[in-house]
């Protein structure tokens, strides 16, 4: 104790009952007394007064010339700087860059631990540094990196536990609708059983890769935001506007005369600014003003609807069909018209557009894994403060996120509106958005739960038509789908808990210490 | 050094956040001073315009009618807030609401709505607490699927209960009993007299106290005590003071021994059955049936009200009887002359703002303001009526307005929208 400076007022006092400083001091000391060999030191002065900083740093040099080999992982990157004598950066569990400490600068480290400097993937970093008797030993320091959801490798038996989640939540979702059906004296097995021929047939799959295609879309973009802790509920307001000025645009004068796929290219591209510009109002509120993205997003939704039901009507840019009495924009150009997909043994076309929704899958995947962009995304959502820490621009993340979002929200309203009506209306199907926000939260904002997410929920729409015909109240596929999305949220909560759990025990065991439940992991991954 | 001096900084600052801020002075008099002078100016606008339905006494019935809901959300998610769980879900409660209150209010008499329908709120506010509490899910997520839940249970319900009765259907209900209507006495008459002569100050006056005294529904004084009923609840009670530590800093609450579980759970439940009572007062009052999609949007309102309140009840009632009165427009039938009137409202308002910028030398701030002044008084000048559909997003648009100019005066609860587990604080 008096070695190390710990400030206690007596000898007898429990170690939990002193300061964080003082009580990481005391660890330091407990390590360093029964003279090991070798040395881990996973951020020694964290939440250290600098004077007692610059003294642990004292005892680990002492140590060292001592013949002690010292594995010094820090995010202090002073602190790695000057202490070591090996600088090395571990990405994805590859040594990816070797620094001398003698000349690197925080900057380039840092750089490199991002994935920036040279290497192109960005993942999580550990740096470790080895001192003079070289054999120190390969820690897997990548087991700290997936505490914060960072590493990608592939677990069975927690791959098992996440699947079972989402599976589990729709059990409960199909016992929670069955007995709504009981109680209204149905037979569930019955019900469920004609949804699923219904469902099958081939009519039917086609509309549900069709409903997929725009749920999906919209799902991607609400999922970006979620990724960092950005909710854009407005989904639905940017896709209605962007459609809608981009098929009056489109219909109007001034592009008509364009060749077909060119004026198909300028309406997408109308489409996404409009959507982005339209988020955008809500990140840069966000991030000038402080605004709460959750409020200003509904309110621009309300808005939003607003304008649009404006500038459908007669007085703004729509026209009123002779003998009709719903008003649109004027029919695009055939040449523009996304053509369809034939399916044998099926009237209904699948939406050329399937394939943009494929490369929004891909290109989500992509960015969020392999670009810098997604790292600092996900770091922001993960660790805000850490990210700011590591020279992420929070600020500037909003508002990209923001209009990223709000760009592949303007993307939803086409497949409809390329693929099937040609012109937006007044009666263009809302709520797109709402059931992204949904299918996000059931798919776990991954780009292949999303997916199957999609198909699930445009199964359930498509298959509970055949209920009303069997006198079933169909809005008990609605009672589904809210459950379920209750459920699986619920289940994915427990299941993060419980392999956090595994995680820390697993650590603990590598570490050689036995870790009790609530250790300083759990408050240091939860703060 | 011993460890007493060097734990001293870190008592000092805990009291130092408990401490209101040493120079508050007594608001009261800025207040009704900011009442007054908005009062002329709506007066002053009404007489240049001739809008005379802007301060009537129907409008201001209406616009009392339609801050209640508001105001009840909003107080649903105080509650809710001031203990630290963020409350999106008020508006999956207030379709809860709506649905039990009239489902019981048709049969049962329309007293046994209003209780139906806190119970039915409350309900979502019991399930909003255990996902939120309980099980750790992230408030805002858990309340987005309450709403997609009350929506799709109310649907279902709907389909399978107001189908059977006469005059009901598959999206609405049949007709519910009305609730008595009290007026103050001997009021009306001369008030009515005061109002048609359209003077300047002394008939809007007038017209906003008829408005106020006459017909009022006994759920609306309910509604209306609610107000100063929280705010003692909340700041005048041990009770209240326990659970706002739980939004303040529930580890410190824990560690004084209160169950901030418990407290969570209260204040969601107590939030959700307001967020119901504002739901029923829709079906019951506002109009006399359940009718899907009747909320529209005001859970979402109400919580903006609560913001643009910053988290007091004095303010979040300021802002609910804002919203009551743009929404009340809309439902007029001069509405759009009305709104139309308020676009120089809004024009002298923010040149006003543009003075003030001027004299405190804010020279960017003033030649902002003063543009919008511009623009919204060319835009008065140049159009005689606002379309309806913009009508329709005044209050919105108004939050959103207002959130961008003060959101960051305001001051939510510490640990509002924080995640807490019991004994997370070591």
């Amino acid at each position: 104790v008096r070695d190390y400076d710990v400030r206690t007022p007596g000898i007898d006092v429990k170690a939990a009952a002193l300061s964080g400083g003082n009580q990481q001091k005391l660890i330091v000391g407990r390590e360093m007394s029964h003279r090991p060999k070798v040395l881990i030191a996973a951020h020694p002065t964290r939440g250290v007064d600098v004077g007692a900083q610059a003294a642990i740093w004292d005892h680990i040099r002492d140590a060292r010339a001592a013949g002690l080999a010292v594995v010094l992982i820090s995010a202090d990157l002073d602190e790695l700087i000057g202490l070591s004598d090996t600088l090395r950066v571990i990405l994805r569990g590859r040594f990816v860059a070797d620094a001398d400490p003698a000349t690197v600068t925080p900057e380039e480290l840092g750089s490199a631990m991002t994935g920036a400097g040279g290497s192109a993937s960005g993942q999580a970093a550990a740096t470790d540094a080895t001192a003079r008797p070289a054999s120190a030993p390969r820690v897997r320091f990548d087991s700290i990196a997936r505490g914060l959801g960072m590493t990608r490798r592939f677990d069975l038996r927690s791959g098992l536990i996440t699947l079972a989640a989402p599976v589990a939540a729709m059990l409960i979702a199909a016992l929670l609708s069955s007995i709504a059906l009981i109680i209204s004296d149905i037979d569930p097995i019955f019900a469920f059983q004609q949804m699923l021929d219904y469902g099958t047939e081939r009519d039917s799959i086609v509309d549900i890769i069709n409903r997929s295609t725009y749920y999906y879309i919209a799902a991607v973009a609400v999922a970006i935001g979620f990724r960092m802790n950005l909710f854009n509920i407005g989904v639905d307001g940017q896709y209605q506007l962007a459609g809608m000025v981009a098929a009056g645009a489109g219909g109007g004068f001034l592009l008509r005369g364009l060749p077909g796929p060119v004026l198909a290219l300028a309406v997408i591209l109308i489409a996404v600014v409009v959507g982005a510009l339209w988020a955008g109002v809500a990140g840069l509120l966000k991030v000038t003003r402080g605004v709460s993205e959750v409020i200003s997003t509904i309110m621009l939704n309300a808005i939003g609807a607003g304008i649009v039901a404006y500038l459908i009507s007669e007085r703004g840019i729509g026209v009123l069909p002779p003998g009709g009495n719903i008003t649109s924009t004027r029919l695009l150009p055939e040449g523009s018209w996304i053509p369809g997909i034939p399916v044998s043994g099926a009237r209904a076309e699948v939406f050329g557009f399937v394939f943009v929704a494929i490369a929004v899958g891909i290109g989500y995947w992509w960015a969020l894994n392999r670009t810098r962009f997604g790292f600092d995304l996900r770091a922001a959502g993960a660790n805000a403060p850490a990210a700011v820490a590591s020279g992420v621009d929070v600020r500037r993340m909003v508002l990209i996120a923001m209009l990223v979002s709000g760009g592949l929200a303007g993307l939803v309203g086409l497949p409809l509106l390329l693929g099937e009506y040609h012109q937006f209306t007044s009666e263009f199907p809302g709520g797109i958005g709402f059931t992204g926000i949904a299918i996000a939260l059931i798919g776990r904002n991954s780009p292949v739960g999303i997916a199957f997410g999609a198909l699930l929920w445009s199964f359930l729409d498509r298959s509970q038509q055949i209920l009303d015909l069997e006198s079933i109240p169909k809005e008990i596929v609605v009672i589904l789908q809210g459950v379920s999305v209750l459920s699986v949220v619920i289940a994915y909560e427990l299941v993060r808990r419980l392999r956090l759990r595994l995680e820390q025990r697993r650590v603990g065991e590598q570490l050689g210490l036995t870790a009790p439940p609530e250790t300083p992991v759990a408050a240091g991954v939860s703060a | 050094m011993s460890s007493a001096q060097s734990a001293q900084p870190l008592i000092d600052t805990d009291i130092a956040i408990a401490k209101p801020p040493p120079a508050r002075r007594s608001k009261l008099p800025y207040v009704l001073l900011s009442i007054a002078g908005g009062l002329i100016l709506l007066s002053l606008v009404r007489s240049l315009t001739g809008a005379d339905d802007l301060t009537s006494r129907g409008t201001m019935r209406e616009a009392l009618q339609w801050a209640v809901p508001i105001g009840l959300a909003g107080l649903g998610g105080l509650w809710s807030e001031r203990a630290g769980i963020v409350n999106i879900g008020l508006e999956g409660m207030m379709i809860l609401g709506t649905w039990f209150g009239a489902w019981a209010g048709v049969q049962y008499g329309p007293w046994a709505g209003v209780a139906f329908g806190i119970v039915g709120g409350a309900m979502g506010g019991l399930l909003h607490a255990l996902a939120t509490v309980t099980f750790g899910v992230d408030h805002i997520v858990s309340g987005v699927a309450i709403t997609i839940l009350g929506a799709g249970l109310t649907r279902y319900l709907s389909g399978l209960t107001f189908t059977e009765m006469e005059g009901g259907g598959p999206t609405q209900s049949p007709t519910i009993g009305d609730i008595q209507r009290v007026s103050v006495p001997g009021v009306n008459g001369p008030l009515e007299d005061l109002e048609r002569k359209h003077w300047f100050l002394v008939s809007d006056l007038a017209g906003i106290l008829g408005g106020v005294t006459t017909a009022v529904s006994l759920l609306t004084i309910v509604a209306l005590l609610l107000v100063p009923a929280t705010y003692f609840a909340l700041w005048r009670t041990t009770f209240g003071l326990r659970l706002r530590s739980c939004g303040e800093n529930p580890v410190a609450a824990e560690s004084l021994g209160v169950n901030v579980y418990r407290y969570k759970y209260l204040a969601v439940i107590i939030s959700g059955g307001l967020a119901g009572l504002g739901g029923v007062y829709l079906a019951e009052v506002s109009s006399s049936i359940y009718r899907e999609g009747q909320t529209n949007g005001r859970g979402y309102i109400g919580l903006a009200t609560m913001i643009f309140g910053n988290w007091r009840p004095g303010g979040l009632a300021a802002g609910a009887g804002l919203f009551g009165f743009t929404d009340a427009l809309q439902q007029r039938p001069a509405g759009g002359e009305s709104v139309h009137a308020l676009l120089l409202f809004v024009a002298l308002l923010v040149a006003g703002v543009a003075v003030r910028s001027i004299l405190r030398k804010r020279y960017v701030n003033a030649g902002v303001s003063l543009a919008v002044a511009l623009a919204v008084l060319a835009w008065f000048l140049l159009q005689d009526d606002v379309p309806n559909e913009f009508v329709r997003f005044m209050p919105h648009l108004t939050t959103l307005l207002v959130l961008a100019l003060a959101a960051q005066r305001l001051r939510p609860p510490a640990a509002d929208g924080l995640p807490y587990r019991r004994g997370q604080g070591g």
